[in-house]
């Protein structure tokens, strides 16, 4: 590990790196007197930049300006559909065929909630979309006044990690298909690690977009019209990820109402247990990701608080 | 009363309270800052800590930078921060004056 103080100035923004970045070090210098830092204060360190980059979004701090609350609220929401994408992928693989384990007499209530789950995914998705091709004007005035270079970094591991999920979807697909339907749901356990790996590789690409998106919309000029309307679209997205969060959690209840043995993949009437493993997870994910947009939504609410305190 | 300077210094151990404490005695840089709160309070603050209040002293415009080459930036109370300061102690004397009174009363007390 490098253990000179400089190297703990990146956590934080380089705007505060610009105006504190040499006092601070200054007074690192004078607390340690030669000697090294520990791991605990560096780790103090790294959480206060982190911080320091909360407050510079706007996702925290009561001293934000409304447009800026909006802006941190927003990007909230954002990171919370990412979180809710990786769920909802991640149901619909658990949701596979679920109706041929169910009689038809108890199915529709599932089927409901399953098609209630994919219509929130959808406009939840949809908003998403609506919501970038809002900022795309000032996403091309940042990139014509040379804003390139400001997300260059970000953009670019974003592609690198997409396009290596590119070459080992088509590898797993490939795969799959000198696979029979049994040694593709976990009758062979290489299969199952690949695809346990590609699935993985699919989450930190999709966490790069979402980091580069934030990177470049924390550093573009949006003006205030905007940022409304990006909040309402925000406050839209959160609304379908609870509605999506809601609908997979009844689904599972009912599944696992009516055909528990469908979650341990065995043969009908053969298992009450309607614990699953895989669903667990997704619904956790799910829930922190609700969290993580109610805590977006309170942002952008609090942004008439601050429009009176910053008129 | 709390006013926007003075939400979130309320506590008698909160950062910024404590800095503004010590810059009443005179303009500090960072490391004299936590030498003196450590002194008068015996809260020692980590350096990230230090700084996350001073940064959100100066933009809320409690505290200003004192003109200066050195790499050791000196800061000092505005009088916005004087006011904040005052406003905050008046008040925690307020309420130590009543928790006092009502102490001694619970002890003559039936």
């Amino acid at each position: 590990m490098n253990r000179r103080p400089e190297r703990l100035l990146r956590w934080y923004p380089s705007a505060w790196r610009a105006r504190y970045g040499e006092e601070f070090l200054a007074l690192l210098e004078d607390q340690l007197d030669g000697e090294g830092l520990g791991w605990w204060p560096r780790a103090r360190i790294a959480a206060a930049g982190l911080r320091e980059r909360f407050h510079e979004s706007g996702i925290v701090g009561e001293a934000a300006s409304s447009d800026a609350r909006r802006r941190g609220g927003s990007l909230l929401v954002l990171a919370a559909w990412a979180g809710m994408v990786v769920g909802g992928v991640g149901l619909a693989k658990s949701a596979e065929h679920f109706s041929g384990a169910m009689a038809f007499s108890t199915r529709a209530d599932a089927q409901v909630a399953y098609d209630v789950a994919v219509g929130a995914g959808l406009v939840g998705s949809l908003l998403v979309v609506v919501a970038a091709l809002t900022c795309l004007p000032a996403f091309v005035r940042f990139i014509a006044s040379g804003g390139w270079t400001h997300v260059r970094g970000a953009v670019t591991r974003a592609l690198a990690a997409s396009a290596l999920l590119g070459v080992a979807t088509l590898g797993l697909v490939w795969w799959a298909h000198h696979l029979s339907a049994s040694q593709r749901n976990g009758g062979d356990a290489a299969y199952g690690v690949a695809f346990l790996l590609v699935a993985a590789l699919g989450v930190v690409a999709l966490s790069l977009w979402t980091a580069a998106a934030m990177n470049t919309v924390t550093t573009m000029e949006i003006d205030s019209l905007v940022w409304r309307v990006e909040g309402l679209l925000a406050v839209g997205v959160a609304g379908a990820a609870a509605c999506l969060t809601a609908s997979a959690l009844a689904w599972w209840l009912d599944v696992g109402r009516h055909a528990p043995w469908f979650f341990q993949g065995t043969a009908p009437k053969t298992s009450h247990f309607p614990w699953s493993t895989p669903m667990t997870l997704n619904v956790a994910i799910m829930l922190v990701s609700l969290v993580v947009a109610g805590w977006g939504v309170s942002r952008i609410a609090s942004a008439r608080l601050a429009l009176a305190s910053h008129p | 009363m709390v006013t926007n300077a003075t939400r979130g210094l309320r506590r008698p151990n909160d950062p910024s309270l404590l800095l503004l404490t010590s810059l009443a005695s005179g303009p500090k840089h960072g490391y004299a800052l936590l030498k003196d709160v450590e002194g008068f309070a015996g809260v020692t603050l980590g350096p990230g800590t230090l700084y996350g209040a001073l940064t959100r002293l100066e933009e809320q415009g409690l505290i200003e930078p004192v003109g200066s080459d050195e790499r050791r930036q000196p800061y000092r109370l505005t009088a916005s921060g004087a006011v904040a300061l005052r406003e905050v102690t008046s008040e925690m004397r307020r309420l130590a004056r009543v928790g006092a009174t009502r102490l001694r009363l619970a002890q003559v007390g039936p």
